[in-house]
Protein backbone atom coordinates (compact mmCIF):
# COMPACT_ATOMS: atom_id res chain seq x y z
CA UNK A 1 0.00 0.00 0.00
CA UNK A 2 1.59 3.45 -0.81
CA UNK A 3 2.70 5.38 2.04
CA UNK A 4 1.39 9.12 2.63
CA UNK A 5 3.16 11.35 0.64
CA UNK A 6 5.10 13.88 2.89
CA UNK A 7 3.51 17.19 3.11
CA UNK A 8 5.47 19.70 0.90
CA UNK A 9 9.00 16.94 0.24
CA UNK A 10 8.03 17.04 -3.50
CA UNK A 11 7.11 20.39 -4.21
CA UNK A 12 10.37 20.97 -2.36
CA UNK A 13 12.81 18.44 -3.72
CA UNK A 14 11.25 19.33 -7.82
CA UNK A 15 11.58 22.88 -7.36
CA UNK A 16 15.38 22.34 -6.06
CA UNK A 17 16.08 20.52 -9.13
CA UNK A 18 14.35 22.69 -11.38
CA UNK A 19 15.78 26.09 -10.13
CA UNK A 20 19.50 24.52 -10.11
CA UNK A 21 21.84 26.12 -12.32
CA UNK A 22 25.62 25.68 -13.47
CA UNK A 23 27.99 28.24 -12.00
CA UNK A 24 30.75 29.02 -14.48
CA UNK A 25 32.49 32.30 -12.48
CA UNK A 26 32.47 32.11 -8.57
CA UNK A 27 33.38 35.22 -6.35
CA UNK A 28 36.23 35.37 -3.72
CA UNK A 29 34.15 34.26 -1.01
CA UNK A 30 34.98 31.19 1.04
CA UNK A 31 32.45 27.53 1.11
CA UNK A 32 32.12 27.36 4.85
CA UNK A 33 32.95 24.38 6.23
CA UNK A 34 29.42 23.06 7.50
CA UNK A 35 28.08 23.65 3.70
CA UNK A 36 31.23 21.78 2.04
CA UNK A 37 30.52 19.08 4.77
CA UNK A 38 26.73 18.46 4.08
CA UNK A 39 27.42 18.74 0.04
CA UNK A 40 30.09 16.48 0.84
CA UNK A 41 27.31 14.05 2.70
CA UNK A 42 25.07 14.50 -0.15
CA UNK A 43 27.48 12.59 -2.32
CA UNK A 44 28.08 9.97 0.19
CA UNK A 45 24.13 9.49 0.43
CA UNK A 46 24.19 8.80 -3.45
CA UNK A 47 23.86 5.44 -5.20
CA UNK A 48 26.29 3.45 -5.53
CA UNK A 49 26.46 0.08 -8.16
CA UNK A 50 26.84 -3.08 -5.62
CA UNK A 51 27.13 -0.28 -2.63
CA UNK A 52 30.64 -0.71 -3.63
CA UNK A 53 31.69 2.89 -2.75
CA UNK A 54 35.07 3.02 -4.97
CA UNK A 55 35.12 6.89 -5.51
CA UNK A 56 36.66 8.98 -2.89
CA UNK A 57 36.11 13.11 -2.96
CA UNK A 58 39.20 14.25 -2.82
CA UNK A 59 38.71 17.97 -1.60
CA UNK A 60 41.29 20.96 -2.80
CA UNK A 61 41.16 24.51 -1.44
CA UNK A 62 44.40 25.47 -1.75
CA UNK A 63 44.67 28.12 -3.67
CA UNK A 64 47.86 27.21 -5.65
CA UNK A 65 46.85 24.38 -5.89
CA UNK A 66 43.98 25.16 -7.59
CA UNK A 67 45.32 27.12 -9.88
CA UNK A 68 47.67 24.99 -11.25
CA UNK A 69 44.30 22.59 -11.58
CA UNK A 70 43.02 25.04 -13.39
CA UNK A 71 45.96 25.97 -15.66
CA UNK A 72 45.42 21.71 -16.68
CA UNK A 73 41.81 21.78 -16.58
CA UNK A 74 40.60 23.69 -20.03
CA UNK A 75 37.07 23.15 -18.58
CA UNK A 76 37.41 25.40 -15.82
CA UNK A 77 36.78 28.74 -16.95
CA UNK A 78 37.09 30.68 -13.56
CA UNK A 79 38.95 29.58 -9.80
CA UNK A 80 36.25 28.30 -7.32
CA UNK A 81 37.56 28.14 -3.69
CA UNK A 82 36.92 24.33 -3.92
CA UNK A 83 36.77 21.78 -6.27
CA UNK A 84 35.93 18.01 -5.25
CA UNK A 85 37.69 15.69 -7.21
CA UNK A 86 35.47 12.42 -7.57
CA UNK A 87 37.88 9.59 -7.94
CA UNK A 88 38.11 6.20 -8.89
CA UNK A 89 40.15 4.08 -6.35
CA UNK A 90 41.21 1.17 -8.00
CA UNK A 91 42.44 -0.58 -5.12
CA UNK A 92 39.13 -1.01 -3.59
CA UNK A 93 37.77 -1.60 -6.78
CA UNK A 94 39.99 -4.76 -7.24
CA UNK A 95 38.36 -5.62 -3.10
CA UNK A 96 35.20 -5.30 -4.13
CA UNK A 97 35.89 -7.33 -7.23
CA UNK A 98 35.10 -4.52 -10.09
CA UNK A 99 36.10 -5.21 -13.64
CA UNK A 100 37.35 -1.41 -14.16
CA UNK A 101 38.01 -1.78 -17.54
CA UNK A 102 34.44 -3.35 -18.66
CA UNK A 103 32.63 -1.62 -15.74
CA UNK A 104 30.87 1.37 -16.91
CA UNK A 105 27.81 1.54 -13.75
CA UNK A 106 31.51 3.08 -12.11
CA UNK A 107 30.96 6.35 -14.17
CA UNK A 108 27.10 6.19 -13.44
CA UNK A 109 27.82 6.03 -9.78
CA UNK A 110 30.47 9.33 -10.60
CA UNK A 111 27.50 10.80 -12.12
CA UNK A 112 25.13 10.47 -9.63
CA UNK A 113 27.08 11.66 -6.89
CA UNK A 114 27.82 15.14 -8.25
CA UNK A 115 24.52 15.06 -8.91
CA UNK A 116 23.40 14.84 -5.25
CA UNK A 117 26.26 17.33 -4.93
CA UNK A 118 24.92 19.73 -7.06
CA UNK A 119 21.49 19.55 -5.87
CA UNK A 120 22.83 20.12 -2.15
CA UNK A 121 25.03 22.81 -3.22
CA UNK A 122 21.64 24.69 -4.49
CA UNK A 123 19.78 23.74 -1.80
CA UNK A 124 22.48 25.68 0.51
CA UNK A 125 22.77 28.45 -1.97
CA UNK A 126 25.92 27.79 -3.38
CA UNK A 127 27.06 27.45 -6.86
CA UNK A 128 28.21 24.17 -8.70
CA UNK A 129 29.89 23.32 -12.28
CA UNK A 130 30.53 19.54 -13.15
CA UNK A 131 34.02 19.45 -14.98
CA UNK A 132 35.22 16.50 -16.75
CA UNK A 133 37.42 18.51 -19.66
CA UNK A 134 40.93 18.41 -18.12
CA UNK A 135 43.58 16.11 -18.48
CA UNK A 136 43.81 13.31 -16.44
CA UNK A 137 47.57 12.56 -16.16
CA UNK A 138 47.95 16.55 -16.00
CA UNK A 139 45.81 16.56 -12.78
CA UNK A 140 47.04 13.32 -11.27
CA UNK A 141 50.46 15.12 -11.28
CA UNK A 142 49.13 18.36 -10.09
CA UNK A 143 47.32 16.41 -6.94
CA UNK A 144 50.19 13.65 -6.50
CA UNK A 145 47.49 11.38 -7.06
CA UNK A 146 49.03 7.61 -6.67
CA UNK A 147 48.73 5.59 -9.92
CA UNK A 148 45.95 3.56 -8.80
CA UNK A 149 43.56 6.65 -8.19
CA UNK A 150 42.04 8.24 -11.23
CA UNK A 151 40.42 11.65 -11.48
CA UNK A 152 37.25 11.25 -13.01
CA UNK A 153 35.38 14.48 -12.54
CA UNK A 154 35.33 18.02 -10.89
CA UNK A 155 32.93 19.31 -8.79
CA UNK A 156 33.81 23.02 -8.97
CA UNK A 157 31.79 24.81 -5.60
CA UNK A 158 31.65 27.98 -4.63
CA UNK A 159 29.33 31.31 -4.39
CA UNK A 160 28.30 32.38 -7.55
CA UNK A 161 29.94 35.74 -9.28
CA UNK A 162 26.60 37.31 -10.73
CA UNK A 163 23.28 36.17 -9.85
CA UNK A 164 22.03 32.83 -11.77
CA UNK A 165 20.37 33.56 -15.03
CA UNK A 166 16.98 32.99 -15.51
CA UNK A 167 17.57 30.44 -17.91
CA UNK A 168 14.27 28.14 -18.24
CA UNK A 169 14.42 24.83 -20.04
CA UNK A 170 11.72 24.27 -22.70
CA UNK A 171 8.83 22.54 -20.98
CA UNK A 172 9.65 24.56 -17.16
CA UNK A 173 6.09 26.49 -15.93
CA UNK A 174 4.13 23.66 -17.11
CA UNK A 175 3.11 20.58 -15.43
CA UNK A 176 2.30 16.71 -16.65
CA UNK A 177 3.28 15.58 -20.26
CA UNK A 178 3.73 19.37 -21.37
CA UNK A 179 6.08 20.10 -19.01
CA UNK A 180 8.56 17.38 -21.16
CA UNK A 181 10.21 18.98 -24.14
CA UNK A 182 9.69 17.23 -27.76
CA UNK A 183 11.30 13.90 -27.80
CA UNK A 184 13.34 13.49 -24.27
CA UNK A 185 10.89 10.86 -23.48
CA UNK A 186 9.56 7.72 -25.31
CA UNK A 187 7.08 5.19 -23.69
CA UNK A 188 6.88 1.99 -24.03
CA UNK A 189 3.74 0.45 -25.16
CA UNK A 190 2.77 -3.08 -23.25
CA UNK A 191 2.43 -5.61 -25.97
CA UNK A 192 2.96 -3.60 -28.97
CA UNK A 193 3.93 -5.65 -31.64
CA UNK A 194 4.63 -3.41 -34.64
CA UNK A 195 7.95 -1.59 -33.96
CA UNK A 196 6.13 1.52 -35.63
CA UNK A 197 6.30 5.28 -33.85
CA UNK A 198 3.27 5.79 -32.29
CA UNK A 199 2.82 9.38 -31.74
CA UNK A 200 0.52 9.88 -28.62
CA UNK A 201 -0.18 13.79 -27.67
CA UNK A 202 1.94 15.52 -25.82
CA UNK A 203 4.88 18.23 -25.92
CA UNK A 204 4.12 21.73 -25.71
CA UNK A 205 0.57 23.16 -25.14
CA UNK A 206 -0.25 19.95 -27.10
CA UNK A 207 0.66 21.08 -30.42
CA UNK A 208 1.97 18.39 -32.76
CA UNK A 209 3.08 15.15 -30.73
CA UNK A 210 6.76 14.64 -30.59
CA UNK A 211 6.31 12.25 -27.69
CA UNK A 212 6.40 8.45 -29.39
CA UNK A 213 4.77 4.97 -28.05
CA UNK A 214 7.92 2.52 -28.54
CA UNK A 215 7.58 -1.14 -28.19
CA UNK A 216 11.18 -1.77 -27.40
CA UNK A 217 15.13 -1.06 -27.62
CA UNK A 218 15.75 -2.62 -30.14
CA UNK A 219 12.83 -1.06 -32.51
CA UNK A 220 14.87 2.28 -31.32
CA UNK A 221 18.07 1.14 -32.31
CA UNK A 222 16.58 0.42 -35.99
CA UNK A 223 15.15 3.79 -36.00
CA UNK A 224 18.37 5.26 -35.22
CA UNK A 225 20.13 3.33 -37.98
CA UNK A 226 17.96 4.19 -40.56
CA UNK A 227 15.14 2.58 -42.69
CA UNK A 228 14.12 -0.48 -42.04
CA UNK A 229 14.80 -3.31 -44.21
CA UNK A 230 11.91 -5.55 -45.20
CA UNK A 231 12.18 -9.01 -46.74
CA UNK B 1 65.27 43.39 -35.05
CA UNK B 2 65.69 40.08 -33.93
CA UNK B 3 63.80 37.09 -35.39
CA UNK B 4 62.81 34.09 -33.11
CA UNK B 5 62.33 30.56 -34.14
CA UNK B 6 58.56 31.14 -33.48
CA UNK B 7 58.29 33.68 -36.58
CA UNK B 8 57.96 36.63 -34.37
CA UNK B 9 60.03 39.98 -34.89
CA UNK B 10 61.11 41.91 -32.03
CA UNK B 11 60.27 45.10 -32.81
CA UNK B 12 61.85 48.00 -31.27
CA UNK B 13 60.24 49.18 -28.39
CA UNK B 14 58.70 46.16 -27.37
CA UNK B 15 57.37 45.76 -23.92
CA UNK B 16 57.62 42.29 -22.18
CA UNK B 17 54.02 41.49 -21.90
CA UNK B 18 54.02 38.34 -20.18
CA UNK B 19 55.54 36.66 -17.11
CA UNK B 20 57.42 33.28 -16.96
CA UNK B 21 54.53 31.95 -15.14
CA UNK B 22 52.09 33.02 -16.85
CA UNK B 23 53.34 31.53 -20.29
CA UNK B 24 53.71 28.35 -18.47
CA UNK B 25 49.99 28.56 -17.67
CA UNK B 26 49.35 29.29 -21.08
CA UNK B 27 51.42 26.74 -22.17
CA UNK B 28 49.29 24.39 -19.74
CA UNK B 29 46.28 25.30 -20.98
CA UNK B 30 47.35 25.08 -24.63
CA UNK B 31 48.50 21.34 -24.50
CA UNK B 32 45.88 19.98 -22.01
CA UNK B 33 43.01 21.26 -24.41
CA UNK B 34 44.73 19.68 -27.35
CA UNK B 35 44.66 16.65 -25.63
CA UNK B 36 41.23 17.10 -24.93
CA UNK B 37 40.25 18.05 -28.71
CA UNK B 38 41.29 13.79 -29.22
CA UNK B 39 37.97 12.98 -28.03
CA UNK B 40 35.47 15.96 -27.49
CA UNK B 41 32.85 17.10 -29.59
CA UNK B 42 34.75 18.82 -32.73
CA UNK B 43 33.52 22.53 -32.13
CA UNK B 44 34.85 22.64 -28.55
CA UNK B 45 37.96 22.84 -30.08
CA UNK B 46 37.13 26.35 -31.74
CA UNK B 47 36.29 27.05 -28.22
CA UNK B 48 39.45 25.76 -26.29
CA UNK B 49 41.24 28.21 -28.96
CA UNK B 50 39.20 31.24 -28.22
CA UNK B 51 39.50 30.72 -24.63
CA UNK B 52 42.97 30.69 -24.87
CA UNK B 53 42.73 33.77 -26.77
CA UNK B 54 41.05 35.15 -23.87
CA UNK B 55 43.42 34.06 -20.71
CA UNK B 56 46.00 35.30 -23.01
CA UNK B 57 44.84 39.06 -23.01
CA UNK B 58 44.05 38.59 -19.85
CA UNK B 59 47.65 38.13 -18.88
CA UNK B 60 49.09 40.65 -21.01
CA UNK B 61 46.77 43.09 -20.51
CA UNK B 62 48.25 44.97 -17.18
CA UNK B 63 51.60 45.11 -18.48
CA UNK B 64 50.54 46.46 -22.38
CA UNK B 65 51.07 49.84 -23.82
CA UNK B 66 47.86 52.38 -23.59
CA UNK B 67 47.13 51.13 -27.27
CA UNK B 68 47.56 47.92 -26.48
CA UNK B 69 45.63 47.98 -23.52
CA UNK B 70 42.54 49.74 -24.89
CA UNK B 71 42.12 46.91 -27.82
CA UNK B 72 42.87 44.09 -25.18
CA UNK B 73 40.65 45.71 -22.61
CA UNK B 74 37.43 45.67 -25.40
CA UNK B 75 38.48 42.34 -26.52
CA UNK B 76 38.13 40.70 -23.40
CA UNK B 77 35.00 42.59 -22.28
CA UNK B 78 33.33 41.23 -26.13
CA UNK B 79 34.92 37.47 -25.89
CA UNK B 80 34.01 36.41 -22.37
CA UNK B 81 30.40 37.01 -23.20
CA UNK B 82 30.73 36.28 -26.79
CA UNK B 83 32.59 32.81 -26.91
CA UNK B 84 29.63 31.36 -25.06
CA UNK B 85 27.96 31.09 -28.37
CA UNK B 86 29.60 28.11 -29.93
CA UNK B 87 27.36 26.04 -27.97
CA UNK B 88 23.81 28.47 -28.98
CA UNK B 89 24.13 30.89 -32.23
CA UNK B 90 27.01 29.20 -34.74
CA UNK B 91 26.34 31.85 -37.45
CA UNK B 92 26.70 34.78 -34.79
CA UNK B 93 29.58 33.12 -33.57
CA UNK B 94 31.11 32.84 -37.28
CA UNK B 95 30.17 36.76 -37.62
CA UNK B 96 32.54 37.34 -33.94
CA UNK B 97 35.05 35.22 -34.67
CA UNK B 98 35.70 36.90 -38.07
CA UNK B 99 35.31 40.26 -36.62
CA UNK B 100 38.01 39.85 -34.06
CA UNK B 101 40.31 38.28 -36.75
CA UNK B 102 39.72 41.52 -38.48
CA UNK B 103 40.23 43.66 -35.50
CA UNK B 104 43.05 42.05 -34.38
CA UNK B 105 45.13 42.15 -37.52
CA UNK B 106 44.03 45.73 -37.92
CA UNK B 107 45.55 46.31 -34.36
CA UNK B 108 48.49 44.01 -34.84
CA UNK B 109 49.62 46.24 -38.46
CA UNK B 110 48.78 49.31 -36.58
CA UNK B 111 50.87 48.54 -33.81
CA UNK B 112 54.04 47.12 -36.19
CA UNK B 113 54.11 50.47 -38.48
CA UNK B 114 53.87 52.78 -35.60
CA UNK B 115 56.89 50.85 -33.54
CA UNK B 116 59.05 50.44 -36.88
CA UNK B 117 58.74 54.04 -37.24
CA UNK B 118 58.95 55.69 -34.06
CA UNK B 119 63.22 56.40 -33.32
CA UNK B 120 64.76 53.77 -30.41
CA UNK B 121 66.59 55.03 -27.47
CA UNK B 122 69.75 53.31 -26.90
CA UNK B 123 69.05 51.98 -23.36
CA UNK B 124 65.30 50.68 -23.97
CA UNK B 125 65.04 47.10 -23.88
CA UNK B 126 63.79 47.03 -27.38
CA UNK B 127 67.32 48.66 -28.09
CA UNK B 128 68.88 46.40 -26.70
CA UNK B 129 67.79 43.17 -27.95
CA UNK B 130 67.86 44.67 -31.48
CA UNK B 131 70.52 43.73 -33.72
Amino acid sequence: MPSEPRPGLAETVLETIRSRRVTRVFDDHPVADESLLQVLEAGRWATSGGNRRIHPFLVVRDPRTLARLRAVTPGMFSTPPVVIVICTDATRAAEELVQLEHDTTTWIDVGTAAMNMMVAAHALELGSCPVTSFSHGAVSVVLGLQPTVEPELFLLLGHPHEPTRPVRPTGSGRTGAAALPPGLVWWEQPGCATPELIPIQGGRGGAAADLYHRSDRADRRVKAAGPRETG
Amino acid sequence: MAEHHSGTVDEPGDPLVVSESEALTLLAHLVTSAELCMTEPYDYGIFRLIDAASRLARAMVARSSGESRAFLEAFLEEVDVKKMWSTRDRERYGSFLRETSRRTAEHLVAMADRRTSAPVAPDSPGGRDAK
